[in-house]
């Protein structure tokens, strides 16, 4: 048997989170699966908040850099924004319910190939920026290592290690910018272009090793077992990479360097500084990584690009006035331009910039376009069931199995069995009638999905189907019966579940890992939702409190396997 | 300098989907001594199945039927024509038996996958992928295929990996090799556009590229110091993922001599003349042995391009209802392939390469696994070319066909690879020989 590669290792959690429909995962969300749950609607019952007993720092984990971390932090490093057309020809990098880089997935020999292919543009970029070139050789003896080339270097290579450099990396550099300026020798005739291919060729070394490209919370000594704290400047890595997708900045690099971010406090103010010197950031990479609009950034389509700025400006306010996290489902305002108003059927004068619009029916996470076209089967059909999957696990973080291997043939079966003449809701009415190997699961997705059934796959309303039948929309979910859409989002807004949800995503975010819904990780997601007084909280006051826990600031180093 | 650094970037670029040397890494395929006959692969595959093989039933893959084309082209006595062993699948056949094709894996089961793609995606290194090992060549393997398929659509399958109907060849359990689809870039690949390595400053770039290597090398063994035994494994690929490009490199550096003679690019837009060509340029590439593997995915069995004007629906539409539809498909594709075993004789080369062709499913309406269509053609005494082998006593008992990973155990020796077990699980080798050799 050969070696099993990390995949299959980390999966084993995996299918621990993914309980069965009937198991316990959904044992509070469908409790005995007939009447309605008071508790469904109630709030969350308020538990004393104690970080340090609730919460235990994660498991060491080794992750490279998710693709669009690399460009952000080398655009950042060399103080030019490369273009996101840069990391297209990349594998893309695996994900987990919607999120970058969860550690098991993204290591192979692809790695550094991938990131071969756009290092010469990079390193053009780089040599160009005034940012790096701080100096310049003007004569053979100004090419000597120390005189310019060194300060060159070990800046970037340390602020791209995010840590100061051992001995035996600066000795690296320094051999490979010598190398590099004997093998351009003959090449290159003046001393600032050796130069350059000196630097050049220490800053390749850079870019490609692994100090730059993995993310390593190292322990302390060979053989070191426990719990630690961070240090500085891991705490400074994993604070920006959380909040803006990226290396460091100067003022946390700064903190991490005299140590003073070691106390909760700094790191707690360095937090609200990012969040609000880099809202976008946060919300690009955070918000939309979390329902998938991250992927409409680069659209060309003005359309797709008018969905992406309207749940981008949303979020924004959302983040920035400091709102309830589960404002989100029902914000009563949204963000519109001549585009999407038009789009939408909204009557008034608008531009091609965008304007904040007070809207009770637009605006909310289910109701952006852009969420119902990246839910929908393609730009001609929607799917209630891909929906319904959609708000269990993004928005209410309720994982739901796939079904198991031995259902393949009954689904067939079932599939082909359909007239072609029954509706979207008798079609649904078939899991119900397979019984509870379908139904199980389907009574949790089907009643959703037919209460968004009222936007087409743009996102725009309708009440009849192409062909000319009525859509219908009524429901009923955990056996509340709703009307329509808003019905459905009234539920929604009400229950617990998104609050926390909101907590577990950040905490899968921040922490690059699953989150999982026993045990301390269960507490941790309560730590961060329940506030003293029982409000809601903002998505502010969750990072905050995140930053400030256990599972942020120390890591858990296993038993080394021989 | 005349180059533009576009064009010097892109030779340098070119052909970065090359896998890895297990070779190198040790493992348990340690070649065998002794002179191997055969030295090249292709692995042919067309999907959605024939018409009219119902219950393991021959149907129309007879020489009277598809493969009449093979009888008027000389070829019977090169071909191997297999009855009895199955598509094996656990899960929807159209995938996973694709995968599984030239793997003999289970795909990443539905369980294990994360909730969103790609995470999940897990197959096996394929055979092809084998007897690349067997020799550092200038192009590791060539891959050509017709359209492929963007993403699924229904509600269950959208969360598989759409890569398991992409790609018959898998460089190991996690990548799959993404197939050629343009006939100029594979001729670009395999005859190169023009750059001269014997220019100096091309050789600087090389150069330049392979110091940097060695650069990254010497701060990841730094490194690999500071973390536990248990990552090693994981910087391991690393270093592993840069030993490829720079042994590809090496190879590039070396000047190509390979000329392309009267073999040109075709429309890649043209079913019949894109694929042609490129298996026109695969043949050229073995004999000029720029490759010793090679695989050929005539199309991949889900999406809705039509191959040909007289069958202007999808394949799989066919397979489920329309049988002389389905019948057109399977001649123009058993065509192609008789094509390229003419091209291969043409070349001298027949005798020194196995050629496979295969499917996913043999039935097309009933979608089954039974009684899978399965032709192998060469040249030489080993295979019991010329005969008809049935490998199951009952073509129609599922339960009774055998695995193909079998066959592919018994091929290993011809190509001088001592490896006595192929795939894994339901889907690997018995032990048992698959009695397609002569005794």
């Amino acid at each position: 048997m050969p070696p099993r590669s990390p995949f299959k290792v980390a999966a084993v959690g995996l299918i621990a989170l993914l309980a069965s429909c009937d198991g316990e995962v959904f044992g509070g969300l469908s409790g005995g699966s007939t009447g309605p749950r008071a508790d469904l609607i109630a709030p969350a019952p308020i538990r004393p908040i104690n970080f340090a007993a609730l919460v235990k720092p994660s498991p060491f984990a080794l992750r490279a850099m998710s693709n669009r971390e690399y460009l952000a932090s080398v655009s950042d490093l060399i103080g030019v924004e490369l273009p996101l057309s840069l990391i297209q020809p990349w594998t893309p990098t695996p994900q987990y319910s919607g999120f970058d880089a969860i550690g098991w997935a993204n290591f192979d020999t692809k790695l550094v190939r991938d990131r071969l292919t756009t290092i010469e543009p990079i390193l053009a970029a780089a040599l160009t920026s005034t940012k790096v070139m701080t100096c310049i050789a003007a004569s053979p003896s100004q090419l000597e290592y120390s005189v310019c080339a060194q300060s060159i270097v070990t800046r970037l290579a340390e602020r791209a290690f995010r840590r100061p450099l051992a001995a035996a990396e600066l000795a690296l550099l320094k051999k490979a910018y010598d190398d590099g300026v004997a093998l351009a020798r003959g090449n290159f005739s003046t001393d600032n272009e050796l130069l350059g291919e000196g630097v050049r060729a220490a800053l390749s070394t850079v870019f490609l090793a692994p100090q730059f490209m993995v993310k390593a919370e190292l322990a302390p000594a060979p053989g070191f077992v426990g719990d630690r704290d961070l240090t500085p400047y891991e705490l400074a890595s994993r604070l920006s990479f959380f909040l803006t997708n990226s290396v460091p900045d100067d003022e946390l690099w700064a903190a991490a360097k005299d140590g003073s971010l070691s106390s909760p406090d700094v790191l707690a103010r360095h937090a609200e500084r990012l969040l609000t010197a880099h809202p976008d950031r946060f919300v690009e990479n955070f918000v939309g990584q979390w329902f998938g609009f991250r992927e409409l950034a680069t659209a060309t389509d003005p359309l797709e690009q008018a969905m992406f700025q309207e749940s981008r400006l949303t979020l924004r306010e959302i983040l920035a006035s400091d709102l309830p996290a589960n404002t989100i489902v029902n914000p009563r305002f949204t963000y519109l331009n001549q585009r999407l108003a038009t789009h939408y059927g909204v009557p008034g004068a608008f531009t091609t910039a965008f304007q904040r619009v007070a809207s009770a029916e637009r605006g909310g996470i289910l109701a952006q376009a852009s969420v119902l076209k990246l839910t929908s089967n393609s730009t001609a059909e929607t799917s209630p069931i891909r929906r319904g999957r959609w708000v269990q696990e993004r928005l209410l973080c309720k994982a739901i199995p796939l079904p198991p291997p031995e259902l393949a043939a009954l689904i067939s079966a079932s599939s082909m069995s359909i007239p072609a003449t029954a509706t979207v809701k008798e079609r649904l009415q078939m899991h119900h009638n397979a019984g509870p190997a379908c139904n199980g699961c389907h009574q949790y997705m089907d009643p959703i999905g037919l209460g968004l059934e009222g936007f087409d796959p743009l996102g725009k309303k309708r009440t009849v189907y192409p062909d000319g039948r009525r859509v219908e929309t009524d429901s009923v979910m955990f056996g509340s019966p709703f009307a329509g859409f808003e019905g459905l989002n009234e539920l929604l807004a009400g229950m617990p579940d998104v609050q926390r949800c909101a907590g577990e995503k950040l905490a899968v975010h921040a922490l690059g890992r699953v989150i999982g819904n026993t045990g301390a990780d269960r507490d941790l997601v309560s730590s961060l939702t329940t506030s003293e007084s029982g409000d809601p909280m903002s998505f502010r006051q969750i990072v905050v409190r995140l930053v400030r826990s256990t599972a942020f600031r120390k890591i858990s180093h296993l038993e080394a396997t021989p | 300098m005349s180059h533009s650094r576009r064009r010097v970037l892109r030779w340098l670029g070119i052909s970065l989907a090359m896998p890895m040397l297990e070779s190198t890494l040790g493992g348990n395929n340690a070649r065998a001594n002794g002179a191997a006959s055969k030295k090249r692969f292709i692995g042919c595959f067309f999907p959605s199945g024939v018409a009219d093989m119902v219950n393991g039933a021959n149907g129309d893959w007879t020489y009277n039927g598809a493969l009449k084309v093979l009888a008027d082209r000389g070829l019977k006595d090169n071909v191997l024509v297999t009855r009895g062993f199955r598509a094996q699948h656990k899960y929807d056949i159209h995938w996973d038996a694709t995968a599984g094709f030239l793997s003999c894996n289970e795909v990443g089961s539905w369980q294990i996958n994360a909730p969103d793609i790609h995470a999940g995606e897990r197959c096996g290194k394929t055979f092809d992928q084998y007897i690349a090992d067997l020799e550092q060549t200038r192009v590791r393997s060539l891959h050509a295929g017709w359209h492929t398929v963007p993403g699924w659509d229904a509600a269950h399958d959208s969360v598989i990996s759409i890569r398991y109907v992409n790609s018959i060849s898998w460089k190991d359990e996690r990548g799959p090799i993404q197939n050629t689809q343009n006939p100029q870039d594979m001729f670009t690949q395999v005859f190169g556009d023009g750059t001269s390595v014997a220019d100096p400053h091309i050789q600087y770039l090389l150069n330049r590229r392979k110091s940097v290597l060695d650069g990254v090398v010497g701060e990841l063994r730094s490194f690999r110091g500071t973390i536990s035994s248990a990552d090693r494994p994981k910087m391991d690929a690393y270093e592993t993922g840069i030993r490829e490009v720079e042994a590809e490199l090496t190879a590039k550096m070396q000047a190509n001599t390979c000329s392309a003679g009267a073999i040109a690019a075709a429309d890649p837009e043209n079913y019949q003349a894109s694929l042609r060509s490129m298996q026109k340029i695969v043949v050229r590439a073995l004999q000029c042995n720029i490759s010793r593997a090679a695989t050929i995915m005539y199309h991949e069995g889900i999406g809705d391009n039509s191959i040909d004007v007289t069958a202007p629906q999808a394949q799989h539409t066919y397979a489920h209802g329309d049988w002389e539809k389905l019948k057109i498909c399977n001649r123009i594709q058993v065509g192609l392939w008789a094509e390229l075993l003419v091209d291969l004789k043409a070349a001298g080369l027949l005798e020194e390469t196995v050629v496979l062709l295969g499917s996913n499913m043999s039935d097309g309406k009933q979608h089954d696994g039974r009684n899978v269509p399965l032709l192998i053609a060469s040249a030489g005494p080993e295979l019991r070319l010329g005969e008809e082998v049935s490998v199951s006593p009952d073509a129609s008992d599922e339960t009774k066909n055998r695995n193909m990973a079998d066959m592919y155990v018994d091929l290993f020796p011809l190509f001088g690879i001592a490896k006595s077990s192929f795939g894994e699980g339901e889907y690997g080798s018995t032990g048992r020989p698959s009695t397609l050799l002569k005794p």
